[in-house]
């Protein structure tokens, strides 16, 4: 036989002990006449009954509550010898710290990362332009250096002119 | 050994203990931490699904929580419902953090877990009511599996409530919630269970 529908949360709550006298004498003038409700409020008790019984409450025992008590202790005096406005001036927010640790920590990574996937095309790009510098400053170099053997030409041309002239004169002069 | 200020501490209701602990009374905080440290305990070891180092850490996590912000504790509520919000928020706030794992390490946790089904398996072989022995534990693991299935405040309440014997406005107050609210996650989480385990029910 089934349990009458709207009483399911009121034998719940009876089973929880929250059941206000009046409501639980009601419920109480009901069970006896409703062979439904009185099955399910015994198989909920039965049910909460094998829980308590599955998952009892641990003892904590006494040496390890000494040494959860001492070590709460411990720590609290620890924290008196840093003052508190030392941690609050100096780790304000621990969690904000952290978080944009972690922030740049994956942009940096996601940054080297990505120089690593675009490595090859950068170097391409980058050695190409390397060699045409160099070319055009070997360019540059050459076209200096042909400057210096034209004025070099120059000179040498305005030398041998004077020479030639400083000949004639003497033939001239009959040296 | 008690000082000459120091008075019977354990005659002393909480909320002169919460006083004095408030003005840096070291012996008032031992004395409410050896007050509420196992049923502190005891909380945060069934919130844990039955860990007891992790219990032992966040009850200790708890307590630390609660003496640093005992200045802020105005003495709306009592010092043992507000202390139990820390605890349960703490506990809550370490389960989040091992899901979030968990779901990223998956893989190695199952198989983890395969090899320890294996190890209780052989031990079982050893008792003398085999069967008997072999039903309980399958009922454990059950019950372990639909508590774990449930949301975590529908299981918090339920816990509190059960295995702890909090009253619904206790919860409210812990869980920082309404009433109502409460019941809800009560009456869902007791059908949710009995639905689960419905194979168990004689």
């Amino acid at each position: 036989m089934k349990a009458c529908i709207n009483r399911d949360e009121i034998l719940l709550l009876d089973l929880y002990g929250e059941l206000g006298q009046e409501e639980k004498g009601e419920l109480e003038r009901h069970i006896e006449q409703c062979p439904g409700c009185r099955e399910e409020r015994q198989k909920m008790l039965r049910f909460f009954t094998r829980i308590k019984k599955e998952m009892p409450p641990p003892q904590l025992p006494s040496e390890k509550a000494l040494i959860l008590s001492r070590a709460i202790g411990r720590s609290l005096r620890d924290e008196e010898v840093v003052p508190r406005w030392w941690k609050r001036m100096f780790f304000p927010y621990p969690r904000v710290f952290a978080s944009l640790a972690a922030a740049c920590f994956v942009v940096v990574l996601s940054g080297l990362l990505a120089l690593k996937w675009f490595e090859i095309p950068f170097r391409d790009s980058d050695s190409r332009t390397e060699v045409q510098i160099s070319r055009e400053i070997e360019i540059i170099r050459n076209l200096e250096l042909l400057e210096d053997f034209e004025t070099l030409h120059k000179l040498v041309q305005v030398v041998d002119h004077r020479s030639t002239d400083t000949k004639d004169t003497d033939v001239r002069e009959g040296t | 050994m008690k000082t000459s200020a120091e008075p019977d501490s354990a005659s002393l209701e909480d909320n002169r203990l919460v006083a004095l602990a408030q003005g840096g009374a070291t012996w008032a905080m031992e004395e409410l931490v050896r007050r509420y440290r196992s049923k502190a305990f005891a909380i945060a070891y069934h919130l844990n699904y039955g860990e007891t180092q992790e219990a032992e850490d966040l009850t200790q996590e708890a307590f630390l929580r609660a003496f640093r912000n005992l200045r802020n504790f105005k003495g709306k509520s009592t010092f043992y419902t507000w202390f139990y919000r820390i605890l349960v928020n703490v506990c809550l706030d370490s389960i989040r953090r091992r899901n979030r794992w968990q779901r990223i390490l998956s893989p190695w946790v199952s198989w983890k877990r395969q090899g320890g089904s294996n190890m209780e398996a052989e031990d079982v072989e050893g008792s003398v009511d085999v069967v008997r022995e072999i039903d309980n534990r399958q009922l454990s693991k059950d019950l372990e599996r639909a508590m774990k299935a449930l949301p975590e405040k529908q299981r918090a309440a339920f816990q509190l409530k059960v295995l702890h014997g909090m009253s619904i406005s206790e919860i409210a107050q812990v869980m920082d919630t309404a009433e109502g609210t409460v019941k809800s996650h009560l009456f869902r989480a007791t059908r949710a269970l009995r639905q689960a385990l419905k194979n168990w029910e004689e």
